[in-house]
């Protein structure tokens, strides 16, 4: 997928500026996480579940060549052949070869944000090969020509009649508006392609190291017609998906759908191990695992970032985020959106190119509360915003990302002042003398120009008359016994 | 570009975890996924897993009978097939099902079991009549009461597209297949050497919220799920 992450801002101006697909946005999130918060509550063992998934997956990450190199061996022993691919191209370029050396003409494709990193769809198109999307809202999005708003749900910006009008234009069909006849339009329209398919291309959710199996998690069936029905079935997934053994999925499988949808399951749950079987009805005769880094060592060769990694992708980060729900998927201008895009994607694309993704928060730190895994996003932003301060050609930062002296100074001050008791109440009381001829209706009218964008969308309240302190102070002496 | 070496790829990432060249011991232990709350929780619900089962299969939008005896079922299915007009079953090919086969047969229904390996039709002919089949009739390997699942391993005579391909499936389960929760069931499945191509955990039918968040059902699997528990014949 193209990478437009330098347009952050004016693609979140943009997005600001459009109602419709704020509300439309708004609601679905909404939903999503009033499902979520209500099925966490629900179940009593929530909190431990969360412990236990945390421990798998840094035991997991701490030893990922091991466990990648078990995986691996697992698959072949299945009968799949395992593909290594450091780099995006390398993936795409393995299986538009397999493609044309099978002959392939149609592929269905279940949803996976990793092939959306390796821009499959247009690489096969670009040798005249028909990649299918099949998630609903894939389909919709592959149909206007637009990329996933949302991870787990990509055209929650789309209304019914957006739907309703493309599904008409592109199927030569009567308009029509009711989304279970919408479904049931896709439903047909998808088999046929479904059947006539050559190649299924699946993510994977989770790769089981023990057993060589892949886990695809969905509500739909297509990813269990995607990989039962082609002859050949290819998965590309991220290295960091590996756990252990199979048991692990009880703590996975407990959260990730509860968290995404507030589901206590998927309506499918699929552990893909090599292709069919001897004597087995259904299936592919080949499965290619295709297992991708794509600068994911990057991200492990950093401490602090390393536990991105444990993301299961259940969107929940997005749901709850102020400032997703206000600039909306497109803006993050990659993959990857919202706060775990926010921390993903300047490590996977180069922090210099996306500078402004960490920027964009309020480090109100509900993604971390809400995280199955208990991710501490809000740390590795800062830990960000200060990589995107250091020029290095490792991170693509250029030197003009350097602060200015001025900056330096201000930030300099700031913490002087703020690092002590008595520098801080000298500070707040001359500020209060200086802020008097500025004031108008209890807020700042006029703000020194070097504070630049930081005023420009901004209202600043004046500081109390009064420091809280104070009366806080008072109040103790006055209540205390005598 | 070709594809990176196996030993390249696992050198780089041993790189970046800090640990060069060297082979690290043998990793000890791995972190529990006990969880002390969920296993207490369902001590206290096991005498009623099969009535738990079913109230969490019609939460999750299934619809859930129950019958005592191949005759009740045989008379279940025969309604559902007058009902919904099915004129094309596909089975699975075990024994109880094949069982029902002159019953459904005389509900009018034209039945087919699924495995290449039995005499009389294709491969190709058993694709096709998947793909036209009204109705696929499965049991299930094991059921998870907790959260209404049904989960069903892939082999010679348990078709996975059974399940999957036609707007209707039915799946038999007997009491004896219930486990509690998914702890219970990954070890079950995960015994002997190796596991089928496919597993599948299906709980309830085929559903999306892709449009406006509103549930739809159908939209690739099953529009309606049934599960029939069968129970033993009363005397």
């Amino acid at each position: 997928m193209e990478i437009k992450t330098r347009d952050f801002k004016a693609g979140s101006r943009r997005a600001v500026g459009n109602v419709r697909v704020q509300q439309a946005a708004r609601r679905a999130t909404g939903n999503l996480l009033r499902e979520r918060n209500n099925a966490a509550a629900d179940l009593p063992e929530w909190e431990e579940l969360r412990t236990r998934a945390r421990e798998i997956k840094a035991h997991t990450i701490e030893r990922l060549d091991e466990y990648l190199a078990m995986f691996a061996d697992s698959v072949e022993k299945a009968g799949g052949k395992v593909v290594w691919a450091s780099t995006a191209q390398e993936a795409s370029d393995y299986i538009v070869a397999l493609a044309r050396d099978k002959g392939v003409q149609s592929v269905v494709k279940g949803k996976s944000m990793a092939t959306e990193e390796i821009d499959l769809n247009h690489k096969l198109a670009d040798v005249g090969v028909e990649a299918i999307e099949t998630d609903l809202g894939e389909y919709m999005i592959q149909l206007a020509g637009e990329t996933p708003f949302h991870i787990i749900a990509p055209a929650i910006h789309k209304t019914r009649q957006d739907f309703g009008q493309l599904f008409s234009e592109h199927l030569s069909i009567p308009y029509e508006e009711d989304p279970q006849r919408l479904t049931q339009i896709a439903r047909h329209a998808l088999r046929k392609k479904f059947v006539e398919a050559d190649m299924g291309v699946t993510g994977a959710n989770f790769g089981v190291a023990e057993t060589g199996s892949i886990v695809l998690v969905e509500n739909e069936g297509n990813q269990r017609l995607s990989t039962a029905l082609p002859p050949i079935h290819v998965s590309v997934m991220g290295m960091e998906k590996v756990i252990p053994r199979l048991q692990d999925l009880s703590v996975f499988l407990a959260l990730l759908p509860r968290s995404a949808t507030g589901q206590k399951a998927s309506s499918y749950a699929s552990m893909i191990t090599g292709p069919r079987g001897r004597g087995e009805s259904d299936g592919p005769e080949e499965f290619h695992m295709v297992i991708l880094d794509n600068g994911r060592s990057r991200i492990l060769a950093d401490e602090t970032m390393r536990e991105s990694l444990y993301c299961i992708r259940c969107a929940a980060c997005l749901n709850i985020c102020p400032v997703y729900n206000s600039v909306g998927g497109h803006a993050y201008g990659w993959v990857y959106s919202g706060p775990i895009g926010s921390i993903i994607t300047p490590e996977l694309v180069g922090v210099g190119e996306a500078k402004d993704l960490p920027a964009a928060s309020t480090l109100c730190a509900a993604c971390r509360d809400v995280c199955p895994i208990k991710i501490d996003i809000p740390h590795m932003l800062l830990k960000l915003r200060h990589k995107s301060a250091e020029p290095s050609p490792q991170t693509n930062v250029s030197k003009e990302a350097r602060p200015s002296r001025m900056e330096k100074l201000i930030v300099g001050a700031w913490a002087a002042a703020m690092k002590s008791q008595r520098a801080y109440s000298f500070t707040t009381a001359l500020a209060r003398l200086v802020q008097r001829p500025l004031l108008k209706d209890g807020y700042l009218r006029w703000l020194p120009p070097f504070l630049g964008g930081w005023k420009e969308h901004r209202e600043f309240p004046a500081l109390a008359p009064r420091p809280f302190r104070k009366t806080w102070n008072e109040r103790l002496s006055k209540d205390a016994p005598d | 570009m070709p594809p990176t070496s196996r030993d390249a790829f696992l050198a780089t990432v041993r790189r970046s975890l800090g640990r060069v060249g060297a082979a690290r011991p043998p990793c000890k232990g791995q972190p529990s996924v006990r969880v002390d709350s969920e296993a207490t929780r369902n001590r206290l619900e096991r005498g009623q897993l099969t009535d738990q089962f079913e109230e969490e299969v019609k939460k999750a939008h299934g619809v859930v009978s129950r019958v005592s005896g191949p005759g009740e079922l045989a008379a279940l299915l025969g309604a559902l097939i007058e009902e919904k007009g099915i004129g094309k079953i596909v089975r699975w090919d075990t024994p109880s099902l094949a069982n029902l086969d002159d019953a459904l047969a005389g509900a009018g229904a034209e039945v087919l079991a699924i495995n290449p390996e039995r005499d009389g039709s294709s491969r190709s002919d058993q694709r096709a009549a998947l793909v036209e089949a009204d109705m696929g009739l499965t049991e299930v390997d094991y059921a998870v009461a907790d959260i209404g699942s049904l989960a069903m391993r892939a082999s010679g005579s348990q078709s996975r597209l059974a399940s999957v391909l036609p707007p209707v499936h039915v799946a038999v389960v007997t009491p004896d297949k219930i486990v509690g929760s998914l702890s219970e069931l990954l070890p079950l499945l995960n015994s002997g050497d190796g596991l089928p191509s496919a597993i599948s955990l299906v709980t309830g039918p085929s559903r999306t919220a892709d449009i406006e968040t509103i549930r739809t059902v159908g939209i690739h699997g099953p529009i309606e799920l049934h599960v029939v528990i069968l129970e033993n014949e009363r005397n």
